[in-house]
């Protein structure tokens, strides 16, 4: 009984590590709530991140399952995935980060992604530029 | 005898029915998205993808019905005090995207 008890100890431990290695502390847990506009803001700011990444998703299988065959097809649907997969991945832990930022009043972390989202995209518009340009 | 109606103005700029409506449009992209993957059963592709492409769906339709509960719900809240954030229901459609996505890179693998 009292080891079974231990086991189960040591195995909620460990799910309770990997859990906040995946998605952190929860931001309720720290500071005192901020005014609601700035939660909602934020979560606003969330939710068109994750539209960003479906959109990007939904692009590149568009890319691969809906266009007639072209040389670079699947490269092109391939970078729109990734990029999407790289937003998505990201989202929660962004949330999560502003929200302890509102909570204990210091300024919003900054990000690189915009500017990465930015290179990737236009990488994407000029690939399919060059495609239909180059293709006979 | 008509009710009185309220006199305060609890949510300027109207924040909790903006947020609401972002939360619609992105169920509604789940949706979108989801049935992108899900007529995978017209190329008899393995199973994965359409039961994928349908758990974005209903994981989609989920959150419009969270999302109208919860619209309801804060409307009380907002006039009471307390707290309007919801790191589960942020934490399942971040999980649900990323998942997502996993899928549709395994789609775009298959010749």
């Amino acid at each position: 009984m009292g080891f079974d008890e231990q086991t189960d100890d040591a195995m909620h431990d460990r799910q309770r590590r990997a859990w906040r290695t995946i998605f952190g502390e929860d931001p309720r847990n720290v500071g005192s709530e901020p005014d609601y506009r700035f939660s909602f803001a934020n979560e606003r700011t969330f939710l068109a991140w994750i539209r960003t990444a479906l959109a990007l998703i939904a692009g590149g299988l568009g890319v691969e399952t809906v266009l007639p065959e072209f040389g670079g097809r699947k490269e092109l649907g391939l970078l729109l995935l990734v990029l999407g997969m790289a937003v998505a991945s990201t989202s929660y832990r962004r949330w999560s980060r502003n929200e302890r930022a509102l909570r204990t009043g210091s300024p919003l972390p900054p990000s690189n992604l915009p500017s990465l989202l930015a290179i990737g995209v236009a990488a994407v518009g000029l690939a399919a530029a060059a495609i239909i340009l180059f293709a006979e | 005898m008509t009710a009185e109606r309220p006199h305060r103005v609890f949510d300027e700029g109207l924040q909790h029915e903006r947020t609401a409506l972002a939360w619609d449009r992105t169920a509604l992209a789940m949706i979108v998205a989801g049935a992108f993957l899900f007529r995978a059963w017209r190329a008899s592709l393995p199973l994965l993808f359409v039961v994928a492409g349908g758990l974005m769906m209903a994981a989609g339709g989920f959150v419009l019905v969270v999302a109208y509960v919860r619209y309801g719900r804060l409307h009380g809240v907002l006039r009471t005090g307390g707290e309007v954030t919801n790191p589960r229901l942020v934490r399942l459609v971040g999980t649900a995207t990323v998942a997502f996505s996993v899928v549709a890179i395994l789609r775009a693998l298959i010749p």
